[in-house]
């Protein structure tokens, strides 16, 4: 990663950046430096007025040069201040606004990732493998068999148009029964899955089965009639099937809008959204470009993602991640598609009004936006979409839409009407997830880069000692050094003045105003100069704080979102049906099968050590890893927690979490989160509960993974020596933490009131006093993230001070 | 008169202007064994030798936390001394002396009225009054008493 520099900032007067405040500041000084050289004259004048020897005059004379060389010195340090100042601002701008743009599109680069495997997991469950060979062998074979319905049926129309004793029926009413019936024979997708159609179809079928009956040697014809019926009905079945499966996924994955099957000519056979069913289910998405991308796939690790705003399953922003579904007998060919509709217009909403600054209504600040754009520059995702329309071309200077993966670049330019600053990251994927080409931008209106510290003011850290701190740029805090020496010089040039003034007696007199004039002048530069320098300190302070809370919120967030997906994979799981099998009927191979099936899935997803499924007496039956659990058949978790709460669950929409501690389960990991959910009997959605499937998440590392993400990094990019990041349970127990050393696993660090208060989703940020060391420190408590709720937990950032 | 005031923490004292021959940033400072705590050594001005004095162990001040990085007085001589100090009677020795202070503070112009004698409880016999200027007060140090008592320190030990 690389932050791009923009224009090399000279300070200038004139600039529309400066604020009011400064240039008041800044002339005042000025002004009063200028004044410097008159006074001088006046002294030179005075002095070879009154002086009675070659000596004192020139001792006079020396003293006014002394004081204007430092006046015109002042002069320039005052201009390089005021440019450090600034420059410090938009550098430490940059550095945040970049970070915030690029964690944005980082966390939808995670998210994609996540859904990648989504999708090709569940292509291989066997239940939609199964319900499609059969679908499509029906299908294929319908196309014949309706075909001969109509033959049967000109027959016996053809029979019944002789007129027989037995039957008082005039051929014009056997017709239009026949009629009817024919009619359905083109429109076989809708008869094979709407059900409405089908019914309709069953029903004309009854009636005229009814009529034939009547007749004579219609068994033919009945017979063919029932043949239809039974292949249908049997293709319903499976449609049932199939819709109950994608239903169950789709209540454990709320972040996508529909999940559909389609068999290969592109006919949606079954989807998840019941409200949606009898509006997509037979109708064809050979058109739409996510189908054909996932009929060009390869192999079951191949997938396709396709942006679309128009399709016949869902009309609203979707990204969907499509896959073949391949048959069991020849691995390569390809027996339909799977193709799920993520929720991209939510998931951007979610994070892009994230992570702005509220006014105290909640209501973004004005002036700040938050986009993701394509590769091609069109928004594909905003923060204010009233403004930003989804799928128009974005308003950005060159350089923001040139970016390479994992580049930063901002720039000064007007936007939405408002003088801005542009920060823009271009995603760089998430591990073997290559990422879309997308970027990310935040525009922050100018003046709130430049804003000036109105109060200086931090609770907790006084100016002087602040200076002194690690956080102030050694260029600053040599330029405060020197100004402190600035101003004593000029106290002491000017006391000696009045001092030698003094000893003149009446002809020093008119020397007093000079030095006093002196005084006053390089008292009133220095101070302001120093305040300036303190205000750009504070500044400083408020945007590291800023930083903190940011770091702290990422670090928050992405366990929230880590533990989302534990919260939906266990739910999914607990259906599968080997496992409800194995507990059902435990005999040794479905056992084993069982077994197997855990290590298939633990072996894809590498933040769990065990998953462990449970009799509902307690008694583990099967395990992904049986030989980490000691002592494994005796091992009884009647009366864990996550094995209770699961076993209490009402439906599987449910699951149940067992909070950062010890477990017997698993006696060599420091601390283990365990999820569960219940496994029911045949895997129905209401069903009695038969055992719980536990999945003990890698905590230790996953989340050690994260808070190092999540520690401060220098302006290169280098991590800030002493810098520490932790999480706290609910109970303010430290769960996890970058340095035991300083902040150990277990303790429970006194943070400050409004560190430890936080309500849901809120962050803090201060001064932190802890053992030897002043740190200042950023708070973020969980919000959870969807239907995950989080935990309470809180996670800290803290950078040393001293 | 002009007195010069310096502070030492948060004490202000003074010494009449006349006997301050110039006001210096801190000189590296030459230690002389054995001498009493209260001289901090010599310095060297411009070719001239001063003695230093360490005005926060002579007023007994606690040391604080960070020592100060200070500013120094050089006090003139008795060659240097001007005609109207002599009328007041003003003292100054034939070396020069430094006294070593936190920061120099100001000088004023005050009259005689403001000037008080040395409050009863105070026993510091260089104590000379105090001098009160607008809303503050300025310990007055007699320079000639303070080096009395460190000679009598001297010959004490």
């Amino acid at each position: 990663m690389s932050v791009a520099q923009i224009t090399d900032h000279k300070f200038s007067i004139f600039n529309a950046l400066i604020t009011n405040d400064h240039r008041e500041f800044y002339e005042k000084i000025i002004n009063e430096l200028i004044g410097v050289s008159p006074i001088c004259n006046q002294g030179k004048c005075t002095a070879a007025a009154i002086s009675e020897t070659a000596t004192e005059q020139e001792q006079i004379t020396e003293l006014m040069e002394r004081v204007e060389t430092f006046a015109a010195e002042l002069h320039d340090g005052t201009k390089n201040l005021f440019d450090q100042f600034y420059a410090a601002k938009e550098d430490f701008c940059r550095s945040i606004y970049c970070t915030t743009a690029y964690i944005k599109i980082n966390l939808i680069d995670r998210t994609l990732l996540e859904r990648t495997c989504d999708v090709r997991w569940w292509s291989m469950e066997t239940a939609f493998v199964d319900c499609l060979e059969r679908i499509n062998k029906i299908n294929r074979s319908l196309d014949k068999m309706l075909y001969e319905m109509g033959e049967y049926l000109d027959a016996s129309k053809a029979a019944f148009e002789v007129p027989t004793l037995e039957t008082n029926w005039t051929m014009r009413d056997i017709g239009q029964y026949v009629e009817d019936v024919r009619a359905f024979g083109n429109r076989k997708p809708e008869l094979l899955f709407n059900q409405a159609v089908f019914a309709q179809f069953k029903a004309k079928v009854e009636l005229l089965s009814e009529q034939l009956g009547k007749g004579k040697s219609q068994e033919a014809t009945l017979n063919m009639l029932q043949k239809v019926l039974k292949n249908i009905e049997e293709v319903h079945q499976h449609v049932s099937t199939v819709c109950n499966r994608l239903e169950d996924i789709g209540g454990s994955y709320t972040l996508y809008r529909d999940l559909v099957i389609t068999i290969p000519d592109g006919t949606v056979i079954a989807n998840a959204n019941p409200l949606r069913r009898d509006a997509v289910l037979g109708r064809s998405v050979k058109d739409e470009s996510w189908f054909q991308r996932s009929t060009q796939t390869g192999n079951e690790n191949d997938y396709g993602i396709e942006k679309t705003n128009r399709s016949v399953v869902e009309s609203g922003n979707s990204l969907v991640f499509s896959t073949a579904i391949r048959g069991t007998a020849k691995g390569d060919e390809s027996i339909g598609t799977l193709g799920a509709f993520f929720d991209l217009e939510e998931e951007a909403r979610i994070i892009l009004q994230d992570y702005m600054p509220c006014t105290a209504d909640g209501d973004t600040r004005d002036g700040w936006y938050s986009f993701f754009t394509d590769s091609s520059g069109k928004i594909v995702g905003s923060s204010e979409p009233d403004l930003l329309d989804v799928g128009s071309q974005a308003h950005l200077p060159r350089g923001h839409r040139k970016l390479v993966a994992g580049g930063m670049t901002s720039s000064y330019a007007s936007f939405e009407g408002n003088e801005s600053a542009i920060f823009s990251a271009m995603s760089d994927g998430y591990l073997d997830f290559a990422g879309l080409g997308w970027s990310s931008h935040l525009v922050v209106p100018s003046t709130d880069i430049f804003a000036s510290e109105a109060n200086c003011q931090v609770n907790g850290i006084s100016p002087d000692e602040l200076m002194r701190s690690r956080l102030i740029p050694e260029i600053n805090k040599d330029t405060y050094v020197k100004v402190q020496d600035d101003k004593q010089s000029i106290k002491l040039i000017s006391l000696n003045g009045i001092v030698f003034a003094s000893k003149l007696g009446k002809r020093g007199v008119a020397l007093g105003p000079v030095f006093e004039q002196i005084t006053e002048t390089g008292d009133f530069a220095t101070s302001k100069m120093e305040e300036l320098l303190r205000e750009m300190a504070f500044g400083e302070l408020r945007l590291n704080l800023q930083t903190l809370e940011t770091f702290s919120k990422q670090a928050i967030d992405l366990i929230d979102r880590n533990l989302f997906e534990r919260s939906a994979a266990i739910r999914w799981w607990a259906t599968d049906k080997f496992l409800w099998n194995a507990l059902s009927d435990p005999t040794d191979e479905n056992i084993q099968t069982a077994c197997r099936r855990l290590r298939d899935i633990n072996s894809s997803y590498a933040m769990y050590r065990n998953l462990v499924l449970s009799t509902r007496m307690g008694r583990i039956v099967a395990a992904s890893n049986p030989e980490l659990i000691p002592d494994i058949k005796d091992a009884r978790v009647a009366d864990h927690m996550w094995f209770t709460k699961a076993m209490r669950s009402k439906n599987v929409g449910e699951y149940a979490v067992q909070d950062v501690g010890t477990t017997d389960l698993e006696r060599s990991a420091r601390s283990s989160l365990i999820f569960s959910g219940a496994v029911r009997q045949s895997g129905s959605r209401n069903g009695e509960v038969i055992g719980v499937l536990g999945s003990l998440f890698d905590w230790v590392t996953e989340s050690g993974k994260i808070l190092k993400t999540c520690l401060p990094k220098d302006r290169n990019g280098k991590r800030i020596q002493g810098c520490i990041a932790f999480y706290a349970s609910s109970n303010l127990e430290v769960i996890e933490t970058s340095d035991p050393n300083v902040v150990p696993l277990g303790s429970v660090p006194e943070l400050p009131a409004e560190h430890r208060d936080l309500s849901a989703g809120q962050s803090a940020s201060g001064v932190f006093r802890f053992g030897d060391h002043v740190y200042i420190m950023g708070s973020s408590r969980s919000k959870g993230y969807r239907e995950y709720k989080g935990l309470g937990w809180s996670a800290h950032i803290l950078r040393p001070l001293f | 008169m002009q007195i010069s005031t310096f502070i030492i923490k948060d004490e202000r004292f003074a010494v009449p202007s006349l006997v301050v021959e110039e006001y210096f940033r801190p000189l590296p400072i030459t230690r002389v064994p054995g001498s009493d705590p209260r001289i901090d050594g010599l310095v060297n001005i411009r070719g001239r030798t001063a003695v230093v004095i360490n005005m926060r162990r002579c007023l007994e001040v606690p040391p604080s936390g960070k020592p100060a990085a200070g500013e120094m007085i050089l006090l003139e001589t008795s060659q240097g001394l001007v005609d109207e100090a002599k009328s007041l009677g003003l003292y100054a020795f034939e070396e020069p002396v430094v006294l070593n202070v936190d920061s120099v503070a100001q000088i004023h112009r005050l009259g005689d009225e403001t000037v008080h004698p040395s409050p009863p409880h105070v026993n510091q016999s260089f104590v000379d009054g105090v001098v009160q200027v607008d809303d503050l007060y300025f310990t007055m140090i007699s320079i000639q008493k303070l080096v009395a008592a460190l000679i009598t320190a001297k010959v004490e030990a």
